[in-house]
């Protein structure tokens, strides 16, 4: 699979939207020990307002259907969160201007143009726990697949890989940066719910690049 | 909390249909969400770059206070001490564009600056040019950091001004957001909170009631006076005969009377070694029951003064 089509992009997005609704109560789980408690109810607010505008409309272009979605996330979520989430999917319009498909080159250019945003936006590097934790090493990993392979089910495999292992990875940290650095101490041990979504949503995408 | 500061996610939103409600000449509001409202002129400016300012509500006048002629062109208006939504500032700014572009105008909080920045780079996607600014003259923030990574506070109120004088003089875009940036550079303010049940006043305390980084016994106004301003010009270094601009600013447990007594001080000290050329008292912003005052010093250059030179009026300050 050389390619991903607009519909297909949309229907990896409205997967991602199904896992992170269900995950609710799990984020909102982490998020009470280490956060103030509504990263999950957050991101569900803001997933299911995305599936329905998902679904109830066309996109004539990459760019067209990536910005809606960090549109709609921003303007629903709001708060940091809904910025930084929002972020990920607009950060990187310049690498999808004019493209109707989606190969291995551009999707990692995407997200790569998308983690330098959200980094310089939010003052936040790896290693601060935040949902870069998850998203930086999914780049990474992403990268290194992309040496030995172009096909878009391999790489998406590699971004959900790398995401899973930085999430866990983030259980370690001490948080620096947002909210979650006044409960310094008690995060030790849990991962950031920020780098957990970024993990769901890369391995929703590419479990349903496997199902079709 | 309590209620008069707005226990509820459409506090912003109902307080702005108020103020149309009661100066339906002067304003409109445009944006009515949860946590992030808008408001804007009744005629916006349509031949020049437009100004938009925002923060968290409850702030007293800051920030739809300010809409008004010779001021900005909109307020966006968050949840009671919480930034607004990137995407009212965003449609706030697609609306109110002329084609001339938007200065976005914002203290330099986490939560203002994340959001300004989508909105800015939003705005910039459909072709308007954008600037940011961003002011940072709260000494007392940041306490050991890098000058950048301060906060604002009251200086506001004077960049806005600039801001809205430079623009109706037809300074582009890119000439507005460079004196505001150097104006920036040149402002220096200090809160002092007077607690009257430990007899002691608390310098440089947060907007959240972060702690301040002095504490002194309250014993006079002269005494008080003299403690900031010398805070104030360590940092921000004024040359000998240096000409100064100076707001007191009221926090709203303080009165009318009692905030002549302090600009008085304060102008007595800085007289002695500086050129205070303009000085203006009012409640230019609010922190929830306070006894006290924030004091802005600007070092004002000729560009500056010119554009500072004439009262503009709201409908609850001069400045």
């Amino acid at each position: 699979m050389k390619h991903l089509s607009i519909d297909q992009f949309r229907d990896a997005l409205i997967c991602a939207a199904d896992d992170i609704i269900a995950s609710e109560p799990k984020l909102t789980e982490i998020d009470t020990i280490i956060g103030d408690g509504d990263h999950g109810t957050t991101m569900k607010s803001g997933f299911t307002a995305l599936k329905a505008m998902l679904k109830s409309s066309g996109y004539e272009s990459m760019f067209d259907l990536l910005r809606s979605t960090g549109v709609q996330l921003l303007r629903v979520m709001g708060g940091a969160s809904g910025v930084i989430f929002g972020t990920l999917f607009i950060g990187g319009h310049e690498a999808v201007r004019n493209k109707t498909e989606m190969d291995a080159d551009c999707f990692i250019d995407f997200f790569d143009m998308s983690c330098e945003a959200i980094m310089k936006r939010g003052k936040a590097r790896p290693g601060d726990k935040t949902m870069l934790d998850a998203l930086y090493p999914a780049i990474e990993a992403m990268k290194e697949r992309r040496k030995a392979s172009g096909d878009m089910r391999d790489i998406m495999d590699a971004a959900a890989e790398g995401a899973k292992a930085g999430a866990q990875s983030s259980a370690d940290m001490l948080p620096k940066v947002g909210r979650s650095k006044n409960f310094r101490e008690r995060g030790i041990g849990y991962p950031d719910p920020g780098a957990v979504s970024v993990s769901i949503i890369f391995s929703s995408m590419a479990e349903y690049l496997h199902s079709i | 909390m309590n209620w008069l500061e707005g226990n509820t996610d459409y506090y912003s939103s109902e307080y702005l249909t108020g103020m149309e409600m009661a100066y339906p000449e002067r304003w409109k509001k445009l944006i009515g969400e949860k946590n992030s409202a808008a408001l804007i002129r009744r005629r916006p400016a349509s031949d020049r770059p437009v100004v938009i300012i925002s923060g968290g509500a409850a702030n007293g006048p800051l920030f739809p206070g300010y809409v008004g002629e010779g001021l900005a062109d909109a307020a966006v208006v968050g949840g009671a001490y919480s930034a607004p939504n990137a995407y009212a500032i965003y449609e706030t700014g697609k609306y109110i564009d002329s084609g001339h572009g938007v200065l976005l105008l914002y203290n330099n909080f986490a939560g203002d600056y994340l959001n300004n920045d989508m909105a800015a780079e939003l705005l910039a996607m459909d072709g308007i040019p954008v600037e940011s600014v961003w002011t940072t003259d709260d000494i007392a923030s940041a306490l050991g950091e890098e000058k950048s990574a301060r906060s604002g506070r009251t200086g506001i109120a004077l960049m806005i001004k600039l801001a809205g004088s430079c623009l109706s003089e037809g300074y582009t875009l890119h000439q507005a957001a460079e004196l505001l940036r150097k104006a920036n550079e040149r402002t220096a303010t200090l809160s002092m909170r007077v607690d009257f049940s430990d007899r002691k006043v608390y310098y440089g305390e947060g907007f959240s009631g972060e702690p301040g980084y002095m504490i002194a016994p309250c014993t006079d106004m002269g005494s008080l006076a003299r403690q900031a301003t010398e805070m104030i010009c360590k940092d921000l270094k004024p040359a000998r005969g240096e000409r100064l601009t100076l707001l007191v600013n009221r926090m709203r447990m303080t009165s009318y009377s009692d905030s002549f007594m302090m600009t008085r001080r304060v102008l007595e000290v800085l007289s002695r070694e500086y050129n205070v050329i303009r000085t203006r008292t009012a409640n230019y912003s609010n922190i929830i029951d306070i006894y006290g005052f924030d004091i802005t010093v600007m070092k004002t250059d000729a560009e500056m003064e010119h554009h500072l030179r004439s009262d503009i009026a709201t409908d609850s300050f001069m400045i």
